[in-house]
């Protein structure tokens, strides 16, 4: 099943749920679209709060830098010795 | 460098859930809450709460959409 | 008995290059250092590079043996997915890796792959830069953010269930790359998330392992505003098709 499809049911499956809510009149319809608008905002603030967090844990490794700049310099030196021509930089 | 990016994270998901927390209190808790309260001077009547984040989510498609727009313009007009 | 198993796989590993001259002498020592007790074979896609990368290729051949050094050059750029697909046909292990030459992707993680793939005989094992013990350098704000926010878009949408869509440091068991590359489309970075993508929906195993990536010159990986329209329609087109 194509996955636009199993978003599209998703959708249609709480659209259903809505529309019967209303119906039995458990909710106050003054506002139909309340809920639908709650929900959207909701995953807004959600999206917004996971690339929140995301930044705030985002893992950083700045002594990955300075080992990979040793081993650059062990890989040189090892080069140069087998003769294979690096350029001098 | 780093610990600022991490204090802009942490802005981030204040103001996510912020809003989340506001607009919950505003759209969920608030029909219960008789209307002569006082906590009802901090709120807009109802029909705000479904107005302004259309009116925001017509802005930000809006803007998304002269984004692609300009974009897609720009590319092609490096092509040719 | 890990040992046995390691002694009959063979990995192979395509590092595609234009214009690497320096970092692909570099990537070969390491890869040889961190390799010790696994057979495997390097094959060098080069995409015809004027800097000379294909006479370094010839020269670390003369060092390391041509049996284990393969260049498969071809005349032009013709982009990432072709690459893969070129160095594809010319490998002869069982498991490929497929990694950059950028150094920005590290050999000394290719045992925790390897390790990774025989503790749990996934299928794909994908390197992912997301979680704590792995990690990036040099990223912008902005690279970032837009990383994050690109992250977060693709989870909610595709569900694909791996943490780092676009990386492209993975471990593919060789018959399920070859089944997976004909049926990508996408260029760019995008092609590393169709793959990724796909893979999930047919249901192959896929494992993750925490790799660092790191820009040796500081913001140089620029994500301007044509590589995130072309991401979001990358998204949408996996939406349908996927």
């Amino acid at each position: 099943m194509k996955h636009i499809v199993k978003i599209i049911s998703l959708l249609v499956a709480i659209s259903a749920l809505w529309i019967g809510l209303l119906q039995t009149s458990l909710i106050s319809p003054d506002y139909p679209l309340m809920l639908p608008v709650y929900l959207v905002v909701s995953l807004g603030c959600y999206g917004l709060l996971m690339v929140g967090v995301g930044l705030m844990q985002f893992p950083t490794c700045p002594q990955e830098s300075m080992l990979l700049q040793q081993d650059i310099i062990e890989a040189k030196t090892f080069l140069r010795q087998k003769g294979v021509d690096i350029g001098s930089n | 460098m780093d610990l600022a990016d991490r204090v802009i994270g942490f802005l981030l998901s204040c103001i996510s859930l912020s809003i989340f927390t506001y607009y919950t209190f505003w759209v969920i808790i608030l029909p219960f809450v008789d209307s002569d309260h006082f906590i009802h001077k901090y709120f807009l009547p109802q029909g705000y709460a479904i107005l302004i984040p259309v009116f925001a989510g017509v802005a930000l498609l809006s803007f998304l959409c002269i984004f692609i727009g300009f974009v897609m313009l720009k590319s092609k007009k490096k092509k040719a | 008995m890990g040992d046995e198993v390691t002694k009959k796989n063979k990995y192979s590993i395509i590092v595609p290059t234009y214009n690497e001259r320096l970092n692909i002498a570099l990537i070969v020592y390491l890869i040889f250092k961190h390799l010790k007790d696994v057979e495997f074979e390097v094959i060098i896609v080069d995409d015809g590079s004027p800097d000379g990368t294909q006479e370094i290729v010839k020269q670390l051949q003369q060092v390391y043996g041509e049996d284990r050094i393969l260049l498969r050059a071809r005349p032009k750029k013709l982009g990432l997915g072709t690459a893969y697909a070129h160095g594809l046909k010319h490998a002869s292990g069982n498991f490929v890796v497929i990694m950059d030459a950028d150094l920005s992707h590290h050999p000394k993680y290719l045992p925790a792959f390897i390790k990774k793939q025989i503790e749990t005989g996934a299928s794909i094992v994908t390197g992912t830069r997301y979680v704590k013990v792995g990690g990036v350098h040099g990223w912008t704000l902005m690279r970032k953010l837009t990383s994050r926010g690109a992250n977060v878009l693709a989870q909610t949408l595709l569900w694909p269930g791996v943490s780092d869509l676009t990386g492209s440091f993975r471990l593919y068991r060789k018959s399920v790359l070859e089944d997976l590359i004909n049926s990508c489309v996408s260029k760019g970075y995008v092609f590393q998330m169709e793959m990724i993508v796909r893979a999930s929906r047919k249901g192959h195993h896929i494992e993750e392992v925490p790799i660092t990536f790191v820009d040796r010159v500081y913001g140089s990986s620029k994500l301007g505003g044509s590589e995130i329209v072309e991401y979001l329609k990358g998204l949408l087109y996996l939406l349908f098709t996927t």
